[in-house]
């Protein structure tokens, strides 16, 4: 991998900027930006609908797109890929659309203590019972908790395939099987995990995944719901519009996926984020797997050789995030001092606050690398992190 | 005569002569550092704000008194700068000033929304606290 052609592609970064908010948002690939641009410049037309040139160019370019999203995930089939506004949407649309099709009284949902907020608000909304699996106090899933919850009643498992906070990924492989034996349908959070490891439904067995474009380099307002489609064909689709109706009088849905695409969809979204996956196989995504975890090994080391750091995520089986707090010194302000530096972190809450209960700590930061950054942008932080603590130093007794 | 007017005004000159959001993120870190510690119960604390902030206001013979505190020092930093505007204000000058602070900072964090709701939060309270004060009066 040539690191500085590479970065090329990136004109985000050539701002003066140290980035490494990657788990939030990854910085947009020229492949896309190209994509995105040329679709508005010369296809942006209305599918489906129109029977028009450019319309079909248009339906031709969305078709493609999911192909490339069909074949990244391995799904079996074009129609399981159902196009959102983002992992979140993606979420909120299969919860609405379980609750309004299948009958949860006296049912429960299993979810852990690791979800991102849109993996737990949408399931507290409805009717069911929530069970939550629990984590240890250095915040890594006790998988024991999560099998221990799964029973007969369980209707349904939904789960990340790795934090958002500590960057842990999950095994799931005997979470996924003992909820299926339960007669349970299994929800996979790819949202952190999609920009480092093959996600492959058909090997997970998952019933339902979601990611976001905005996390593969890809555009802001996209992303994904897959189901598997013997599913999601019996179930109801919870948004309602054009394209998506056989017939109106009698509410029959039109085929999969068009019956969970209600209303114009995010076309230039779509293409782009076809576009990123494309720039990503390109890349390998062996070569980015093996790039970002000798780049983890080398900040992890580095933010614990701060005296006071205390560190929320491991080295081994994890994406390049590093969550940490620092003795006597608020996150917040940790990431506002690394602000005036044009360093890029995150802090808070992290859309995290059951596991931040539990990890028992107001707030972290996250330090989220992607395979694009440096071991000379990591020096930066480091040496960052030492002047404020060091500022710190000089005023306490 | 120091009026909340000329406190502010020589807070935002301070400010201005700071021309880099490092210098004054130096300059509310110190503040926050120079000032005892305030109020830290569950009474006092600003709902919804970012980091934790605690904010006591209260006035006595038509002048408005404030303790404030922070686990974010540079947030503490402002409600200082905030606390050396208003204290002893009467409520006169309270309700025919407007807080201008903000126009001159330039760390960012400071001026994320949230914070920024945070802050008018706690400008709210100043002022019910005159509003109050004022009906009990009468």
């Amino acid at each position: 991998m040539n690191l500085k052609e590479l970065r090329e592609d990136f004109p985000l970064l050539k701002q003066e900027i140290t980035y490494f908010d990657n788990a939030a948002t990854t910085p947009t690939c020229k492949t896309c930006i190209d994509l995105t641009s040329d679709y508005y410049e010369k296809d942006c037309f209305n599918i489906h609908r129109g029977g028009y040139k450019g319309s079909l160019r248009s339906e031709g370019k969305i078709d493609e797109a999911r192909a490339l999203v069909k074949s990244f995930i391995n799904a079996e089939s074009k129609k399981e890929i159902i196009f959102t506004s983002g992992a979140t949407e993606s979420l909120n649309l299969i919860a609405k659309s379980l609750f309004c099709s299948m009958d949860f009284q006296g049912k429960n949902i299993v979810t852990t203590e690791l979800e991102h907020h849109s993996n737990f608000i949408p399931w507290i909304m409805g009717k069911a019972e929530v069970k939550i699996a629990t984590s240890e106090k250095d915040g890594k899933l006790r998988i024991k908790s999560v099998l221990d919850l799964i029973d007969e009643k369980t209707g349904l498992l939904t789960i990340t395939a790795c934090s958002n906070v500590t960057g842990d990924f999950i095994d799931l492989k005997d979470i996924i099987k003992k909820a299926h034996q339960k007669g349970a349908f299994v929800i996979v959070d790819a949202s952190q995990y999609i920009a480092h490891r093959k996600l492959d439904v058909q090997e997970l067995n998952c019933d339902f995944a979601v990611f976001s474009g905005h996390k593969i380099y890809g555009p802001t307002g996209i992303g994904v719901l897959y189901g598997k489609s013997e599913i999601m064909e019996s179930l109801n689709p919870p948004k309602f519009g054009g394209d998506m109706v056989l017939n109106v009088m009698k509410q029959e849905w039109l085929p999969l996926p068009s019956r969970f695409e209600a209303g114009t969809l995010n076309l230039a979204g779509i293409v782009g984020m076809g576009g990123a996956i494309q720039w990503m196989e390109k890349q390998g995504l062996k070569n980015i797997e093996e790039r970002e975890k000798n780049l983890k090994s080398y900040l992890f080391n580095r933010i614990s050789e701060i005296e006071g750091v205390k560190m929320f995520s491991r080295k081994e089986n994890s994406a390049p995030i590093v969550s940490f707090s620092m003795e006597g010194i608020n996150s917040n302000d940790i990431a506002m001092f690394l602000a005036t530096k044009e360093i890029c972190v995150r802090s808070g809450k992290l859309c995290a606050q059951p596991l931040l209960a539990r990890i028992d700590v107001e707030s972290l930061v996250r330090v989220s690398l992607s395979f694009l950054n440096t071991e000379k942008e990591i020096d930066f932080l480091i040496s960052s992190l030492r002047q404020i603590k060091e500022r710190v130093s000089k005023w306490k007794p | 005569m120091e009026t909340l007017i000329s406190r502010q005004e020589k807070i935002i000159k301070e400010l201005d002569s700071l021309d880099t959001e490092l210098k004054q993120f130096d300059y509310f870190f110190n503040k926050a550092f120079l000032f005892k510690e305030g109020p830290r119960s569950d009474k006092y604390l600003i709902e919804g704000c970012i980091s934790k902030a605690w904010v006591k206001v209260w006035s006595k013979e038509n002048k408005i008194h404030m303790e404030v505190e922070s686990d974010s020092l540079i947030l503490k930093g402002l409600l200082v700068a905030m606390k050396e505007i208003y204290e002893e204000a009467s409520f006169e000058e309270v309700n025919n000033s407007e807080f201008l602070l903000m126009k001159s900072i330039k760390v960012v964090g400071l001026l994320d929304e949230h914070r920024m709701e945070s802050i008018n939060k706690i400008l709210k309270i100043v002022i019910d606290e005159t509003q109050v004060s004022n009906r009990r009066i009468k």
